[in-house]
């Protein structure tokens, strides 16, 4: 079956905004979050794009909104990745 | 093997289990017969040990899964099931056209009753740490998708 749909991809700043707040270690901001360290890793890797929830979570942790982390890029017109 | 997440290494014993339970059989059937060589799918039971990888650590209070591994575990359970589906019908099918059109025969061995049950246990658990490994190794967005 065909992806009618392209596929989009997310840009994040996390590592930029735990050296910018105190030098927070992945393990730290996997506690405040409630999520694994490996996930954290994922996610800087842009390897995993979060829930919306856990997106809330890591922002606030940052104190900055969601766009202030994440970033939506769109998918260009001819749908490639 | 420190920085693999509980979901990992379960995959992992749960792969070598399969394979050493496999290699076992295998080299039992001329030793034994191959009613008997089914013992060595005992070895499987060492997969329980699994279990052990999630327990609560000590001085560390971040979750053990998260939403990433539930994600993961999933899609693995609904691929690891598809596959089983999949085998078992086709076995079935194939064993039953066998003896109809091949051996002429209206009667098969209660006997492959827990052969297929195991080998479709086998399959599933074989294609669910492999889809396990597989997606904690990708390197493409996936999240919420």
């Amino acid at each position: 079956m065909a992806d009618s749909e392209p596929r989009t991809t997310l840009h994040n700043h996390i590592r930029r905004l735990r050296f910018e707040n105190g030098e927070i270690t992945q393990e730290e901001l996997a506690r405040r979050v409630a999520v694994t360290r490996q996930t954290i890793i994922a996610l800087e890797a842009g390897k995993y794009a979060p829930s919306l929830p856990l997106a809330f979570r890591i922002a606030r942790a940052f104190g900055v909104t969601i766009e202030g982390v994440f970033q939506y890029e769109e998918p260009d017109a001819r749908g490639g990745r | 093997m420190s920085q693999l997440v509980p979901a990992q290494k379960t995959a992992w014993l749960t792969l070598a289990a399969a394979s050493a339970s496999i290699l076992a059989f295998g080299v039992l059937i001329p030793l034994v017969g191959p009613q008997a060589a089914q013992a060595a799918f005992a070895l499987l039971c060492v997969t329980g040990l699994g279990a052990y990888y999630f327990r609560p650590r000590k001085g560390d209070d971040t979750p053990i899964l998260d939403e990433r591994d539930r994600l993961i575990e999933s899609r693995s359970q609904v691929l690891g099931f598809k596959l089983f589906w999949v085998v078992f019908v086709g076995t079935c099918m194939s064993l039953w056209a066998l003896a109809r059109y091949g051996w002429h025969q209206e009667m098969v061995s209660v006997d492959l009753l827990p052969g297929l049950v195991m080998g479709g246990w086998i399959v599933y658990a074989i294609a669910h740490s492999v889809a396990v490994l597989a997606q904690y190794g990708r390197s493409q967005a996936d999240g919420g998708q």
